[in-house]
């Protein structure tokens, strides 16, 4: 046995254990009664759904039946209203005790059991489930509709494996919760498929399979057997090597596509049938003709037209041109009849009727969504039947009938002619499609073991493949057919994962065009397992997205968009299987957007990255709520559906369309044509404060006139903002919006002398621009905050690093400032003297001691207007720096409410559960240190979640301390065990003054602290003046301000000066530094009370300037030397303040 | 050689704009435009071997994107949809992508853009130039 299937055989006893304590105890939940019983039941269900998939995987049917009946029991109560009584909880309690031991037992032997014994007990579930449904008690039901398609299957020939493996539903779970390593390995952007593409040859292996195995077939119909069922195999063959190499571009499934094309084979058979009337030689059209039907038929796959079309065009110039015709337009007469009038042969019965191309391909509904069903053998049957295509009534006699299929040559004869079938009708493809589904099922399950032991042959999955491709094939389902070919190419359990959701996408494109209730209600359609599986799948899919996010650079390979579109069309069917239907158009939005940056071959912008890394996060929070049953929060998706739309806006750092729209009070119309330039242009004439009009005018009637108006526009009387086309019946006209400093009359006398006869150009409206405000107040949220928040939201790496240089910059200006302001209070003349008299030098002359004082006056000033200068840009800084630390501001809960669906992910990966909580998600983190801590901590986490033994619950709490962000991961796990990926941590963060301990406790269990210094951490701090220096003190820290002057000297202290608090509460007082030669107020009376960890101290302050959120920068040169100062910020204002770290003033006082 | 491009759009004068725009670039000559859908269908057949065709989406008659399901099935042309309703991540945008457009650009001043050059040009001649050697836009 390998590793992976212990490891299989494992989880299936661990998840089976959990699912069934967790039936027990819902069902003790429910029997005691609960108000949120809806839920509980949902939870129920699934619980024995899991079960089930899982004893399916394993192929363990008598499990599985017992279960299977367990899930339709509980689905009546679910799905269809069925009361929940005190027999359906008995009943459910006996299958959980049977369950339970028949898990055991399975688990211990790792094989199936007698199934003999548990038939009482799936009869007992057979009464009552009929019971429930009103139906009498079934005599001799079989366990599993599953076994009864399995049974069906011989009927039609149409094998589709053994074991019970058609319901869709219970394979999905099972690969939903796959412990394969395969399926959940590295992430999407390898290029596995790639690598392992087979030969060429490999199609040429197969194609005698396809025909050999086609052969026995049945008919729906006795029809005598077409004389060319023989064909040669090499047609096949090559059919298949070129669908290989072709770019498959199947429109066929489009009920539109299929109307124009019915429409041109209609026009262009009557066309050669001119033809043929006017007689030799053939025109020109009837060429043309044939060669744009060729197209269209080669477009849509439909190969028998596609070659009856080339071959007359191919004729053209040559001796047989006439002949060629007439046999081209017997063909095509067949064809029509065969795949458009509605699959009678020519010449009988039928045929006498008027055949509407609206029944094209069905049957003849009204109902303009009729099925595709490319009928590839009809042409047979009828020339089998009457070899000759009747003329219409009004065509000639064509040439002699039978010559049509003799002159046809053998290597034209189409693949799919071989293979005779007649389907014609929306039940032929819902049957289909039932097979099919059936079949996939038990391909997903052979799927599930590719990589171990008990791997599935390449001849079993192509036999699989074979078959679907056989049932496909009838129906022109050439993508179908390739997909499922595709599968055969796959060495890895990932390669064939991705092969089936592709399989599942072109069946769902053939499920979408079929007519309402075309398939049978109970059927599990491709469509829903394709939104099931990736519903089931979307933490995956999200960590693929996310790594592939991460990649999206320049080490970007050649794969990433085609990988990047595949992984959002996967969130696109989860977000549809959910019904969050702005997330689903996220995605096509977001598909959108990146496809245009694929022009150039660059990396997609930054702005564009974090909007998906933004999509990928907050979807991350959306799908987990789901999962925990909760309302998920859509505001954010809703948010960012917003900023995708606005996404060229806001890359341009313009306000969006919708504020220009709000301000001027824009008609609706005009909101879809306000391009980016559009907005920029009307915003720069908002700020002109020019005058806004809506002009409509007919430019396509009068040339010259739309001509002078144009010119006027650009003549500088008005700007065009832009432009939008109103339609009146097939006419075209146009709102013109304008921005000019004309006034109203003005506009209208200038378009009446353009347009004397006021017919084709009117003003239709004049604007009058809201201020800002009046913008906000409106309905729209994204005025002026709400662009501020689209902002904030849209930081992107690169915006990151601009932010962080603000603040570089900021703190380098803060210590400039800081060394000038001393510099200018810096006594020159006194220093002098002092130094002078230092080394003996007493008196100075008179004269020299004026020169020199004049010197330093000069210098002093010159020293005052660079402080003047420097103050402007530290205006200018502070302002900058504001708009920084709003941006970079986040709670924690950004950080760890991913982690809590990381370790999820992670843990079900490991086929682990692990409970988790997480406290401090409130606490505000600078964007940076969020950033840096999340692949930190989930390196952490992942170590912890594979450690042995695994921990089943969690802690992780984030906080920060004065100087610190701290982390703490406390779980009952094993010992950290010693990685390189750790250590490296450890090593990084102790170069930059961080912790990385990890202790064991000693009841079990281990806790990790994690601290990365202060640097660039956003601080709300008190400001306060200390003569004339600004200081901050972290608000945290404040305990209280004190007013009063109950000051006392404390001898025991060293002669400290205390505050008195209150009787028998002295705080001991620390100053702070003022400037040079500030004096301090020897009896101070406002003190800021701060304390940090147990120790406390008062601070004397002149004045209380207010709280202000500051970017802390770490102190730097000649400032690092500052005692009781944590680092420095540049405050509103301009000023520089220095941050108070309260812990070492404390230890100072 | 030339690249022979179909100019479809409704507005009179924003076929001129775009024709002016053509005669700038060497490698494209305009050899037809029409009104709308339904006229650009018929001049289809005229013109066997067409390169281009730049789309307008909004148009009497037959629009850009029902004309887009005919083209395909009619037409080797590489189809760019020049539109003022397809701005980045519109839904018509994805639309016309989702019906098989290869480019999409949009106008940048409305429906009659007499700044196309100016302001679109780089980019359209980018786009035009990418689809013209096969590359996905």
């Amino acid at each position: 046995m390998t590793n992976e299937m212990d490891e299989i055989w494992e989880l299936y006893a661990d998840d089976g254990t959990q699912a069934l304590d967790s039936m027990e105890e819902l069902l003790d939940v429910l029997r005691d009664g609960t108000d949120d019983e809806a839920s509980k039941i949902g939870a129920l269900f699934r619980a024995v759904h899991t079960f089930k998939g899982n004893s399916r995987v394993l192929g363990l049917a008598a499990v599985e039946g017992v279960a299977h009946l367990a899930e339709d029991l509980i689905g009546l109560v679910r799905d269809d209203g069925v009361a929940l009584n005190e027999e359906i909880l008995d009943v459910l309690l006996l299958v959980g005790d049977t369950l339970r031991d028949m898990l055991d037992q399975t688990a211990k032997t790792r094989a199936d059991l007698d199934p003999e014994p548990f038939e009482p007990l799936k009869d007992q579930l057979r009464a009552l489930i009929a019971k429930c449904k009103g139906e009498p008690a079934p005599e001799g039901a079989t366990d599993a509709p599953a076994e009864d398609a399995v049974a069906e299957a011989p009927e039609d020939d149409t094998p589709v494996g053994g074991g019970a493996l058609d319901d869709i539903s219970a394979a999905l779970a099972s690969l939903g919760d796959s412990t394969d390593p395969n399926v959940f390995d590295d992430d999407f952007f390898d290029d596995d498929d790639a690598a392992e593409a087979e030969p060429e040859e490999d199609a040429e292996e197969e194609a005698p399979e396809v025909v050999a195995e086609a052969e026995p077939e049945p008919e729906p119909e006795p029809e005598p057997e077409p004389e060319v069922e023989a064909e040669p195999e090499t047609a096949d063959a090559e059919d298949e090597g070129d669908s290989d190499e072709e770019e498959i571009n199947l429109f066929i499934e489009d009920p539109v596509y299929r109307q124009i094309f019915s429409d041109m084979a209609g026009t262009a058979i009557a066309d050669l049938r001119d033809a043929v009337a006017a007689g030799a030689p053939v025109g020109d059209l009837a060429f043309k003709q044939a060669g744009s039907l060729a197209y269209a038929a080669e477009q849509l796959k439909l190969m028998e037209w596609a070659e009856a079309g080339a071959e007359l065009e191919n004729a053209k110039g040559s001796d047989d041109a006439f002949d060629v015709l007439e046999r081209v337009l017997a063909k095509l007469d067949a064809l029509k009849v065969r795949d458009i009038d509605g699959g009678a042969a020519p010449g009988t019965e039928e045929d006498e009727e008027d055949h509407s191309l609206d029944d094209f391909f069905g049957d003849g509904d009204e109902d303009d969504n009729v099925v595709v069903v490319v009928k590839q053998d009809a042409v047979e049957e009828a020339k089998a039947a009457e070899p000759a295509p009747k003329p219409k009534a009004e065509a000639p006699a064509p040439k002699p009938k039978a010559e049509a299929p003799k002159a046809k040559p053998k290597a034209d004869k189409p693949k799919a002619a071989a293979k005779v079938k007649k389907p014609d009708a929306v039940a032929d493809v819902g049957e289909m499609l039932t097979k099919v589904m059936a079949i996939i099922a038990d391909l997903s399950h052979k799927g599930i073991f590719i990589g171990t032991d008990e791997a599935p042959s390449p001849e079993e999955i192509k036999s699989l493949t074979k078959q679907i491709s056989d049932l496909v094939e009838p129906h022109g389902y050439v993508r179908v057919m390739e997909a499922a070919h595709d599968l055969n190419r796959h060495r890895t359990a990932k390669a064939f994962k991705n092969g089936e959701v592709t399989l599942y996408e072109e069946l769902s494109a053939i499920e979408q065009v079929l007519p309402a209730r075309a398939l049978p209600e109970d059927m599990v359609t491709p469509l829903s397992c394709l939104r099931t599986w990736c519903a089931d799948n979307i933490n995956d899919t999200l960590t693929d997205l996310r790594s592939g996010l991460e990649h999206s650079g320049r080490e970007a390979g050649k794969n990433w968009y085609p990988d990047f579109e595949a992984m959002m069309r996967r969130a696109y069917y989860a977000c549809e299987h959910f019904r969050i239907e702005t997330a689903a158009q996220l995605t096509m939005a977001l598909i959108d957007l990146v496809a245009r940056t694929r022009m150039d071959d660059v990396a997609p912008d930054v702005i564009l990255i974090q909007m998906a890394r933004g999509f990928v996060e907050t979807m991350d929070l959306v799908f987990d709520a789901l999962d925990q049953g909760d309302e998920p929060d859509i505001a954010r998706i809703e948010q960012l559906f917003e900023e995708a739309s606005n996404a060229t806006f806001m890359a341009s750092g313009l306000v969006t369309a919708r504020s220009i729209e709000a301000r001027l009070g824009l008609p609706k119309e005009f909101h879809r044509v306000l391009s980016p330039d559009s907005v920029k242009a009307a915003q720069s004439c908002i700020e002109e404060r020019k005058k806004f009009f809506v002009i409509r005018a007919d430019l396509n009637r009068d040339e010259a006139l739309a001509e002078k108006f144009l010119q006027w526009l650009t003549a500088g009387h008005a700007r065009m903002i832009t432009n939008v086309t109103i339609f009146r019946d097939d006419e075209t006209i146009f709102d013109f919006l304008i921005a000019t400093t004309l006034e109203e009359h003005q506009v209208v006398e200038q378009l009446a002398n353009l347009d004397p006869a006021g017919k084709n150009l009117e003003m239709t409206m004049a604007l009058t621009i809201k201020d800002e405000t009046q913008g906000q107040d409106s309905d729209d949220k994204h005025g002026e905050d709400g662009q501020s928040e689209l902002t904030n939201s849209m930081l992107g790496v690169e915006n990151l690093k601009m932010i962080e240089a603000i603040g570089e910059i900021s703190a380098g200006q803060a210590m400039i400032d800081h060394s000038l302001n001393e510099l200018v209070e810096f006594d020159l003349m006194h220093d002098l003297s002092q130094r002078l008299r230092a080394v003996g030098i007493d008196e100075v002359h008179p004269r020299v001691k004026g020169v020199l004082r004049e010197a330093f006056e000069a210098h002093l000033s010159r020293l005052r207007q660079v402080k003047e200068a420097g103050a402007q840009v530290n205006s200018k800084m502070a302002q900058l720096q504001e708009e920084s630390v709003a941006m970079r501001s986040r709670p924690a809960e950004v950080l760890l409410r991913p982690l809590e669906a990381f370790i999820s992910t992670q843990a079900r990966q490991a086929g682990k559960s692990i409970r988790v909580s997480f406290a401090g998600g409130e606490v505000i983190l600078d964007q940076i240190v969020i950033e840096e801590l999340r692949s930190m901590l989930k390196t952490v986490l992942a170590s912890r979640i594979t450690c042995d033994p695994a921990p089943s619950k969690m802690h992780v709490v984030v906080d920060r301390e004065e100087d610190h962000v701290r982390v703490e991961i406390s779980d009952n796990g094993g010992q950290v065990a010693k990685t390189p990926a750790l250590e490296e941590i450890s090593k990084s963060l102790a170069s930059r003054r961080g912790v990385f301990r990890a202790v064991s406790v000693p009841n079990g269990g281990v806790r990790i602290h994690i601290s990365i210094p202060l640097h660039m951490v956003v601080l709300e701090g008190m400001v306060v003046r200390v003569g004339s220096v600004r200081y901050v003190v972290p608000i945290e820290a404040i305990q209280r301000i004190h007013q009063g002057k109950d000051i006392v000297p404390v001898t025991a202290a060293g002669n400290r000066r205390m505050l008195r608090m209150s009787e028998g509460d002295l705080v001991p007082i620390q100053t702070l530094p003022r400037e040079r030669n500030g004096v301090a107020d020897a009896s101070p009376s406002l003190f800021v009370i701060a304390s940090t960890n147990d120790s406390r101290v008062a601070i004397p302050v002149d004045e209380l300037l207010g709280p202000q959120l500051v970017l802390l920068r770490p102190l730097r040169g000649a400032l690092s030397g500052v005692r009781g100062m944590t680092g420095v910020a540049i405050l509103s204002g301009g000023d520089v303040g220095m941050v108070v770290s309260v812990s070492r003033v404390a230890k100072m006082a | 050689m030339s690249f022979k491009v179909m100019v479809v759009d409704d507005a009179a004068m924003m076929r001129l704009y775009i024709s002016s725009f053509l005669t700038s670039l060497p490698d494209f000559k305009m050899v037809a435009q029409a009104a709308n859908g339904q006229e650009a269908l018929d001049k289809l057949s005229e013109i066997p071997d067409l390169d281009l065709i730049l789309l307008d989406i909004e148009m009497p008659v037959m629009d850009g994107l029902e004309f887009l399901r005919h083209a395909k099935l009619k037409t080797r042309a590489k189809i760019c949809m020049l539109s003022s309703v397809t701005v980045s991540g519109s839904p018509l945008a994805a639309k016309a992508r989702q019906l098989g457009a290869d480019g999409v650009v949009a106008k940048p001043s409305g429906t009659v853009s007499h700044d196309l050059e100016e302001k679109t040009g780089d980019e359209l001649t980018r786009v035009m130039r990418a689809l013209m050697t096969n590359k996905a836009a």
